[in-house]
């Protein structure tokens, strides 16, 4: 066989897999959920109302690193972004502010988007200090803020993941869930 | 022409097969990696309860703000008594296989009491079916709750939330009464 054609034999397997691998990657992204109950820019890749059998869903989050959210115990919200679509950027302050989730229990982590692992950087509700109003504000800063803060530490640009614990076993759809909304304040 | 149609054919092929092994094939092991199934020093059948460097990494929590446990469990040879203890407070506990569907979960409030015992078996093929012999789960269900699921490897995840730091020791006292363990297939 001669050395050209190797070569292009070669270059026709890696093309096939580059294209296979891309175009899963973004299938991957694409069956995510834009939530809007709340508005703002969470998305989902759990309804909520059924066991994931979408072996994309399923694939986002063990790929991740994580176990999938199970049916009527869990459920998981990321953002990226902002309310005004910028990529999350842990040299600026942000500010989430809304009503207090309807869950037993949730917790916001700060995902490091770079290395896509979850990052020990987060909040749980038994550490929430509600607002006098009956609402939340939770700030992140690498400078210190008095209240609910999070520092996001070395990490550069992050994601914002948030778990629900609705604890009632019911069911509850992920569209219905009213979120914070996502401020970008000053940025060093 | 021809050849270049029949290199676009190939590299569509490859791509196509491809594109199906991410999806379908490596979460298989990316959750037979995260779940830690395979590794010589894991044990099987047995309940582990997780430090905080493998909480982070199994649920992503810290330890001030979960306990929790894990079974890596399989069934093929038998089945799987859990022997739940959990404290009052809010936990759960989910089976998962080993490609991470969840096969079955329950709560404090669905259970109703914090003591329980969860027998797992396999559900039963079309022949186990055809032949029609319920006896056994007619006995799981009145000792206890019994669950049949299809797959025969998985993990059990025990899970409860803290509501305070200071609550870990306890709680990781009562949970340690937990078993999980493989009662044989009599033969």
């Amino acid at each position: 066989m001669r050395l050209s054609s190797i070569i292009k034999a070669s270059g026709i397997i890696f093309a096939g897999v580059v294209l296979g691998i891309v175009t899963a990657q973004w299938s991957i992204e694409k069956t995510a959920t834009a939530m809007t109950a709340g508005g703002g820019p969470w998305k989902s890749w759990f309804s909520g109302t059924a066991s994931i059998r979408d072996p994309y869903a399923q694939a986002h989050y063990i790929m991740f690193g994580r176990l999938p959210p199970a049916l009527g115990q869990e459920l998981l919200f990321e953002a990226a972004q902002d309310d005004d679509g910028a990529t999350l950027d842990a040299s600026c302050d942000y500010v989430l502010t809304g009503p207090r989730l309807a869950a037993r229990w949730w917790q916001l982590a700060l995902a490091d988007e770079e290395s896509g692992t979850p990052s020990a950087v987060t909040l749980s509700s038994p550490r929430l200090v509600g607002e006098p109003d009956g609402t939340m504000r939770i700030q992140i800063s690498r400078e210190p803020k008095t209240g609910n803060w999070i520092d996001p530490g070395n990490i550069s640009r992050f994601v914002m993941v948030l778990k629900l614990r609705p604890g009632s076993g019911l069911n509850a759809g992920a569209s219905v869930v009213t979120l914070p909304r996502i401020k970008r304040g000053a940025c060093s | 022409m021809r050849s270049t149609l029949f290199w676009l054919a190939v590299a569509f092929l490859i791509g196509a097969v491809s594109h199906l092994s991410y999806v379908l094939i490596a979460p298989s092991f990316a959750m037979q990696r995260l779940i830690g199934t395979g590794q010589a020093d894991t044990p099987v059948n047995r309940l582990v309860l997780l430090d905080a460097p493998e909480q982070m990494r199994l649920l992503g929590e810290a330890e001030s703000e979960a306990v929790s446990a894990k079974c890596l469990f399989d069934i093929s040879k038998g089945e799987l008594l859990v022997t739940a203890e959990m404290p009052d407070t809010f936990w759960s506990l989910t089976l998962y296989s080993d490609k991470g569907a969840d096969l079955y979960t329950i709560n404090d409030r669905q259970a109703g009491i914090d003591r329980f015992k969860l027998t797992v078996k396999r559900a039963p093929g079309i022949i186990d079916l055809l032949r029609g012999d319920q006896s056994e789960t007619a006995r799981a269900l009145s000792d206890g709750w019994s669950v049949e699921i299809a797959e025969p490897t998985g993990i059990a995840v025990f899970w409860m939330a803290l509501d305070y730091p200071e609550q870990r020791k306890l709680f990781t006292d009562i949970l340690s009464r937990s078993s999980c363990t493989l009662t044989p297939e009599a033969s």
